[in-house]
């Protein structure tokens, strides 16, 4: 898969999360949009890349 | 997160990349609030229940157009080699199978029949649960209480994620209009629960911390609103508002060391000789201790909510509302022995109160449950305009010391790049 022609990107400092590693399909999640709750998912996305963040403002 | 944010503008603006968040926060417009004062309008969802099982954040993702994850954490001091090969590139290479995405609300009924159908799996309960009060909030919350409990109930391998899950319901229904007394300290003890299983889950230990002691906590995590809010007037918007305000615990910064108040019981004490009438139910005290259990020298954070019942109104005008912590068990020790709450200017209101304290352990303090003893003095008037009187409400919380025997680990850390200072101001996560 073409993941791994990235690995070189990757920022090692961070311990990798199996489920979530390169070359595997981000998981079919729908959650709601924390401005009008409205379903959203990556199909939402489809034909664009996306850099995702994944936080908390604490 | 600002950094890629800076980093990829012209990228947005030209259309070739776009940014989306989801915040696992439990209270999300605080996150919305911070990305109105960083100006980041990009989209941001809630998963609150941390339905991707993260052991930690911040985690970046970069996902292709067939949401294929190209590259996990990439390196923000490389971001121009990043987007030259990922952004850039006419054609990335196709999956040989790529995902078929679709966007679908959960069948509630259908849920609710598979669990039923399924009868003691556990995974189906929780996950309704979890649906339940995801997509249907407050209107949901006691049939999603029920439903996690039958999932807690029924046989399971791991039940750390069934437990963080109940007490983020939990949460939601102490911050909803149906809360119900203990509703905050049941959540803290699902999440003590969840993480006594796996005491690696940063995700897990962060959401205890957030209301928890000062020694236990790794910086203030709400310090930033302030600031937020006033740079946001600054530049004439109106800053978003909160439904629940960050407040004690979580503007508190860390603490090296447990300071504490040696003040005598005489210096402290307004009503020794308990001659003050009791409260006979015009407030309602709820007393949470953060975490529920501890080790011997370990603290704890204490909060009071002071509610009022039917038409009772604060009387304003006054003294504020005290609480006084009476003697604590030898060896343990008070951050202080009296507290005064703040009050609004209005001659009455009706706000819900928040006291918090800390205490420490003994550090000989032998396993078992341990009273601390105190009582609240305030002036409530029955309503608005009706009748004020000054009440004193007493109160016990009982705390649990551990034995070493169940030490729980001490807090590793997130997996962050860079070192910390010892009060630090860090960037949000």
């Amino acid at each position: 898969m073409a993941g791994d022609s990235f690995a070189d990107l990757q920022d090692e400092r961070y311990p990798p999360i199996p489920q979530l590693r390169a070359g595997l399909p981000f998981p079919n999640l729908t959650l709601p949009d924390c401005e009008d709750g409205r379903p959203t998912s990556l199909a939402d996305f489809r034909g664009k890349r996306v850099l995702l963040h994944i936080f908390a403002s604490w | 997160m600002p950094g890629w944010h800076a980093a990829t503008r012209e990228l947005r603006e030209a259309g070739q990349l776009t940014l989306l968040g989801i915040v696992l926060e439990q209270h999300p417009e605080r996150a919305r609030l911070f990305m109105q004062w960083q100006q980041m309008r990009w989209r941001l969802l809630h998963d609150p229940f941390n339905l991707l099982a993260l052991p930690y954040v911040p985690l970046t993702l970069a996902i292709d157009e067939w949401g294929m994850i190209r590259v996990a954490q990439p390196q923000l001091a490389r971001a121009d080699e990043w987007i030259e090969r990922f952004v850039h590139a006419d054609e990335l290479p196709s999956p040989p199978s790529p995902p078929n995405f679709t966007t679908q609300m959960p069948d509630l009924s259908a849920l609710r029949s598979d669990a039923a159908a399924r009868g003691e799996d556990a995974a189906a309960w929780a996950n309704l649960g979890v649906q339940l009060a995801l997509w249907r909030g407050e209107a949901a919350l006691e049939e999603a209480l029920a439903t996690g409990e039958r999932a807690l109930a029924a046989p399971a391998g791991q039940t750390g994620p069934m437990h963080f899950q109940q007490g983020v319901v939990y949460r939601m229904r102490h911050d909803s209009a149906s809360a119900e007394a203990g509703d905050f300290q049941r959540a803290v003890q699902h999440w003590s629960a969840a993480l006594q299983q796996e005491p690696n889950n940063y995700i897990w230990r962060r959401r205890i911390q957030q209301y928890g002691p000062r020694l236990a906590k790794p910086y203030s995590f709400y310090d930033w609103v302030p600031q937020a809010r006033q740079e946001i007037r600054d530049r004439g918007e109106e800053p978003l508002a909160l439904s629940v305000e960050p407040g004690g615990a979580e503007f508190a910064y860390p603490a090296e060391e447990f300071t504490h108040s040696n003040g005598h019981v005489a210096e402290v004490h307004e009503d020794e000789d308990a001659r003050i009438h009791r409260d006979e139910g015009l407030v309602r005290l709820q007393r949470i201790a953060v975490p529920p259990s501890v080790l011997p020298g370990e603290s704890l954070r204490l909060h009071f909510l002071f509610q009022l019942r039917g038409e009772a109104h604060w009387n304003n005008e006054t003294e504020p509302l005290a609480l006084v912590l009476e003697d604590a068990p030898p060896g343990w020790q008070w951050a202080t022995r009296r507290l005064w709450s703040e009050q609004p200017a209005e001659p009455t209101s009706a706000e819900e109160r928040h006291l918090e304290v800390e205490i420490q352990a003994a550090e000989e303090a032998a396993p078992g449950s341990v009273a601390l003893r105190g009582y609240a003095l305030y002036y409530v008037c029955e309503e608005a305009s009706g009748v004020c009187l000054y009440r004193r409400q007493d109160f016990c919380v009982e705390v649990e010391v551990m034995s070493a025997a169940g030490e729980r680990l001490k807090d590793p850390g997130p997996p962050r790049p860079g070192t910390k200072s010892a009060n630090p101001r860090r960037s949000p996560e």
